[in-house]
């Protein structure tokens, strides 16, 4: 529902434009700043696709992302736990900053949730969520492979 | 060339306060062009502007959700390459972020970090994730904004210097 927060123990996706991606292939911290206008990141909610392995919560994320999103050919999707992140952040960041996941569905996406507690300018915290990523995923099917 | 101990170096790119919104995309393929042909002052100039040249492609293909490069901010960074170009830098990793700022990244989020972020000709701010320069075994983390010519300064008490730069100064 609208606002719950999502358990430590689940997992959110995060869209990350090409432009975010390193050459050596790693996700920059970029990929999780906030945009002008924003008030929170927006992540999909994997547990919430009801899907039985990652991967086929990937599959079943990427219609959802082409929906909302112009998905380029080097974008990820790069995959967080929950409580690992709000750890991170609140261990590492220099104010003890707790960030909060909470769900936001949307009417296409219903999965659709946000980081909340970040602030536009705050680099470190973004650094931060960068480097707690476990999994990443390319944004874009591959050829003859469903998703 | 021998520059002058005391001289300061005339900067290559030029304010892009009378540009157009018309003419900034045009602005930034000179700009990239400009770094192209610097190889002989700027270390890794043709491998940066490749990158660039990347990241200019991959905003155009993802548009409008990637702004494309903001112009201010890589001549922000082409003014940084000028000013630190003889501390012989590794070439970092180059990213754009949302508003199509520069970022220069060098190091590893989980070990040592440095990171800048060109927010226009003057202006940047950078991270740092560090061992204390007094107690090795702890981390620094900090993120702070500054201008453009104090970066280096600033992050030197943290001998970010000795892992940025290439020790044989290629």
């Amino acid at each position: 529902m609208e606002d719950d927060s999502i358990p430590d123990r689940d997992h959110v996706a995060r869209y990350c434009r090409g432009g975010s991606i390193r050459i050596d292939g790693k996700v920059s911290g970029v990929a999780f700043q906030l945009r002008p206008g924003e008030e929170y990141l927006s992540v999909d909610w994997l547990e919430f696709l009801n899907q039985e392995s990652r991967e086929s919560q990937i599959a079943r994320l990427r219609p959802i992302l082409e929906r909302r999103l112009k998905v380029g050919a080097k974008a990820q999707i790069a995959v967080l736990n929950v409580g690992e992140a709000k750890r991170a952040v609140r261990s590492e960041c220099p104010d003890g900053r707790e960030v909060d996941f909470r769900h936001k569905p949307l009417k296409d996406a219903p999965s659709h949730s946000g980081i909340f507690g970040c602030a536009h300018g705050e680099d470190l915290i973004s650094d931060l969520l960068a480097r707690i990523i476990s999994q990443t995923f390319p944004a874009k099917a591959v050829s003859g492979v469903q998703g | 060339m021998e520059q002058h101990a005391s001289a300061t170096p005339e900067p290559c790119f030029d304010s892009s306060d009378s540009l157009t919104v018309e003419v900034r995309p045009k602005a930034v393929r000179e700009a990239i062009s400009i770094l192209r042909n610097r190889q002989e002052t700027i270390t890794h100039a043709w491998t940066l502007a490749h990158r660039l040249d990347g990241l200019e492609e991959i905003a155009e293909e993802e548009a409008p959700d990637q702004t494309p490069i903001d112009i201010d901010s890589l001549l922000g960074f082409l003014l940084f390459l000028e000013e630190t170009a003889k501390r012989h830098l590794n070439c970092p990793e180059i990213v754009l972020t949302p508003t199509g700022q520069i970022r220069a990244e060098w190091g590893d989020v989980s070990s040592r970090f440095f990171a800048v972020r060109f927010i226009g000709l003057e202006d940047a701010q950078f991270v740092l994730i560090a061992p204390d320069p007094a107690n090795p075994r702890k981390t620094v983390r900090a993120s702070t904004s500054c201008a453009l010519e104090s970066v280096m300064r600033l992050a030197e008490p943290y001998r970010v210097n000795e892992w940025i730069q290439d020790p044989d100064g290629r």
